[in-house]
Order: structure tokens, then sequence, then C-alpha cells
């Protein structure tokens, strides 16, 4: 219990300084929000663009694709904005060496990867995100509750926990294999496929986004609370219960290869 | 030295930089792979109740997109990210010692860029794709002769639309917002993305006057035999028109971005 409000206090301390060290560069923040923002403007038209000549995907509507879209830029958006400094373990960590500090420190390694750089800039990723998930709401008849939109939340959260697991799971094996990030790029460029409703793939690619890496969680499953009218709901339930098996399985991973690691220090 | 042996061996020291990269390169051909699945899943989604969208069939979409996708690692380059990385740190100051006409050593190094990625890249995602997507042979008289060297135009024209937004760097401390908003213009109006037949005709007669089109979209049409032969000798003139248009204009830009540069630092 104590341990946890020390963390609790911890994590306010970073939040305080990360918040006034980006406020000292605002004009960094300001174009690499812009900079981010621009990024997911290319998704954004690139469906707009097909449904002013398509009216359906499958029998998905353009306000139902619309919400899965945005629902998945929100978690991931959450991911990039608290959790991006993972990212940087293999090149700034492992082969710079500055794990050897974070090992000195009597706290949890990844806690302290996480926490000493947060990426606000991120955000125009979950602004993006929210706006199509606003916009397909405003055109949908759905009549939804407070409650409705605190499970939405809840679902959101969820889904940017499955994300955090696996990313936490691939950065991880850079402590057994050098690698410079290729393959977290490979699967950034796999995460399109969560922007649509699994539907619209094959068989082999359904099981793969359900079950092994499971991007049909992040967004498409958790979506179908608002639209699924009673369609895949065991599902939906099944995203945070999936949310939870794999950032265990992520944290275990952590651990055995942070013992792993071996410096490169001289 | 003559000259054409320094803009080789420009060439020669580009093509060996990407030598050294050989796990990325791999994992990039398996993102450019994961790219083209996902368009693969959409677009036959989108032609379940369609025979033709926009001008195309399912037939020619496919092959668009592998084309496309593949012809996109060839004409690709990173000129104005170099660009503004040498000024930022300095190391702009060599090559402005290099008796060279700086936009030409500029193009010449990202071709030889370019031809590695031809190499390892945009043949084997080709060879690869058209095993498993339905792809089919260049059509027309003139698409098999063409083609190549439409696309060869193609990266003169995008590596003068890189140049020109890496000289941004001379003006600017932070350009990494004008870097994003050209790779957005050309992302969206390339046609690499979507046929820019999917616009609404505003847009359409509005990028008429653009260069952005003649990078993709003109080459691909093309290699699908989908334009009459006035049309495709008008458009290869045009992408030599807009080669030309933007050298120049790069000379005069570059006749005033000197003049702001200060080096720091000593």
């Amino acid at each position: 219990m104590r341990r946890a409000l020390f963390y609790i206090n911890l994590l306010r301390a970073y939040l305080s300084n990360s918040i006034k060290s980006r406020l000292a560069y605002r004009e960094d923040f300001l174009s690499g929000f812009i900079a981010g923002a621009m990024m997911q403007l290319i998704g954004v038209l690139f469906i707009v663009s097909l449904f002013v000549k398509v009216p359906s995907l499958r029998g998905w509507r353009k306000e139902e694709i619309f919400f899965i879209f945005g629902f998945s830029q929100v978690s991931l958006g959450l991911f990039f904005t608290f959790f991006s400094n993972l990212l940087e373990l293999s090149e700034k960590y492992i082969i710079e060496g500055n794990f050897d500090r974070i090992l000195l420190r009597p706290l949890n390694s990844y806690f302290q990867v996480i926490t000493e750089r947060i990426y606000w800039e991120e955000s125009s990723t979950i602004l993006v995100g929210l706006s199509m998930m606003s916009y397909a709401l405003s055109r949908m008849p759905l009549n939804l509750g407070i409650g409705d939109y605190l499970i939405t939340l809840g679902l959101v959260l969820a889904a940017c926990t499955i994300y955090l697991a696996i990313f936490t799971i691939l950065v991880s094996l850079t402590f057994w294999f050098n690698d410079r990030g290729s393959v977290v790029s490979v699967m950034l460029m796999l995460e399109g496929f969560s922007r649509y409703p699994v539907t619209i793939f094959n068989r082999v690619v359904r099981v793969i986004l359900t079950f092994i890496i499971p991007y049909a969680f992040t967004a498409f499953f958790p979506s179908m609370y608002v639209l699924g009218k009673g369609r895949y709901s065991i599902y939906v339930w099944m995203t945070p219960v999936v949310a939870l098996v794999f950032l265990s399985l992520a944290l275990l991973v952590w651990r055995q290869g942070a013992r792993a690691y071996e410096s490169t220090g001289s | 030295m003559s000259r054409l042996a320094k803009y080789w061996a420009f060439m020669r020291m580009g093509y060996l930089t990407y030598l050294a990269y050989r796990f990325q390169v791999l994992m990039s051909f398996v993102s450019y792979l994961l790219i083209i699945a996902l368009n693969y899943f959409l677009w036959k989604a989108v032609f379940a109740k369609h025979q033709v969208i926009a001008g195309f069939t399912m037939e020619q979409m496919m092959t668009y997109v592998v084309i496309g996708w593949s012809a996109r690692t060839f004409f690709a380059n990173r000129i104005d990210r170099m660009i503004g990385d040498a000024v930022r740190d300095g190391s702009i100051a060599m090559d402005l010692l290099k008796p060279t006409n700086f936009q030409l050593y500029h193009y010449f190094r990202a071709f030889g860029r370019a031809v590695f990625m031809f190499l390892f890249m945009t043949l084997p995602i080709i060879i690869v794709a058209s095993v498993i997507f339905p792809v089919s042979l260049p059509s027309g008289k003139l698409g098999p002769y063409l083609f190549p060297l439409s696309v060869i135009l193609s990266f003169f024209l995008h590596a003068g639309i890189s140049y020109l937004t890496g000289l941004v760097a001379f003006f600017t401390r932070n350009n990494e917002g004008v870097l994003r908003f050209k790779q957005l213009l050309v992302e969206v109006f390339s046609g690499v993305m979507i046929p820019i037949t999917f616009f609404p005709d505003w847009v359409q007669n509005v990028l008429f006057w653009l260069p952005f089109k003649y990078i993709a979209y003109a080459p691909l049409r093309i290699y699908l035999g989908m334009e009459p032969l006035s049309k495709v000798h008008q458009g290869v003139l045009l992408q030599i028109m807009w080669i030309v248009i933007i050298y120049l204009t790069g000379q005069i830009v570059w006749h005033y971005a000197i003049k702001r540069l200060e080096i720091q630092g000593g």
C-alpha cells in the first residue's frame, strides 16, 4: 500500500515535470502536434474519399467504419502519448547504455522507462480519433446514456492496454536481440488492420487478429458495444480480459528481458 | 574528376549506405506486403457489390495497388530530411565544401538509394505480391515501354519536391511541420493511396494544375493502358515539364537560402 502511494506520488512529480519541460518548448510541441495531426489526416482522407464513391463496406455503413476507425485512433493515441518512450528502449536505453542508469535506481525499471518522457504532442492522434467518433455518433440514432459513455471509455482504456502489452512484448525482445526498432515499425503497419471491421478479412487474418496479435480487440470488438446491436457481445466483454492477460504476459517478458540485459558500457 | 564520375560516386554512396541496413530493409519489405494485403482486402470489400468504381475494375484496382506501392519504394526519398538534419547539426558545411551542384548532389545520392531499393524492395515486392494477389501485366501498346521511363521521371519529380521542402530548413529552425505537410500532399495527391478519380471533381480540377498526380497516378494509368496514346505522351511531357520547373525553382531558392545560413559552433 505504501509502495503504491510512493509510486503515485512519483508519477505526479514526473507528470508535472514533463508538462513544465514541454511548456518551455511550446514551439516544438505545436509543430509536433500539427505534424502528427497531418499524418493522421492521411488515413482519414483515404477513408473519406473512399466513401465518396462507395456507400458501404461489406454491409458496414460509413458512420460505423468512422466510429471503429476513430476508436482505434483514440486508443492508439493514448498509447503513443503516455507510453511512446517504450519504443525508444532499443536505441536510447540499450544501445546507448542508458538502461544502466535505470537499473541503478531502486525503482521498477518498466515504470521508469515509461515515465521518463511523455509525448504530449502525440495527443493529436487522440484528437483526430475523437473527432471521427463524435462525427459518427452524431450521424447515428443511438440514444446513448451516460453509462454507455463510461463503458466505452473503459473499453478504450482496455484497448490502449492491449497496444501497451503488444509493444511491451516486442520491445522487450530487444533485450535479447539487437534491433533498431524495425520490428516495431512492422507492428505499427499491421495496426492499420485494426481500423476496419475484421469481417472484411479472410479467415486466416481474422484468426491472427483475434487470437495471436489481438488487434481486433483494440477497436472492432469493443466498438461493437455501441454499434453491435447485440452482435459480438461476448467479444466486447472479452476485451478487458484480453487486455489483462496480455499485459501480465508482457510484464513477465519485460522482467525476464531486464534480467537478461547486459550493459554495453565500457 | 569528370562531372559524370562525380555524380556516379554520389550514386554509389547512396547505394552503399543502404547495404548496411539489410535487416531493416527486410522488415520494410514485410511492412509493404502488409499494406498491400490490407489494401487487397479493403478493395475486395469495396468491389463486392460494384463492377466499376471511379473508372476502375477490381482487377485494375488490384494491379494499381501492387504496382503503385512497389513503385513507391523506388521513387521515395529522404532528401528533405537529410537537408534538414544537415542544417541542424552543421554537417551542411561539409556538403558545401564539395565543388558540386548541391541540388544534383542530392538528386543523385537519392538515385543511388533508389537503385538499391529497386533491386531489393521494388522487384521482390512485385514478384511476391503477384504470386499472392491478382496482378496483371502492363497493358496497351506502350505500357511496357513507357511505364519504366515514367517511373524514373517520377523519381526525379519527387526528388525535386523533397529538395524544395528540404530547403525550408534554411529559413526556419523547426521544419517538422513542413516536412509532414509535404508528406501529406504527396501521399494523398500522388495517387498511391487512392486513385485521384475518387476525389470530388473540384479537387481533381485543382490537381490538374499541381505536380503531385504525375508522381504515381499518371505512370500507373500508363501501366494499366487506361490512357489513349496522345494522353500518354502528354503525361510524360508534363512530367518532364514539372521536373524542369521544380529544378529551376530549386536553383533560385538555393540562391536565397544559402545567404540565410549560419553555422553554429566551432
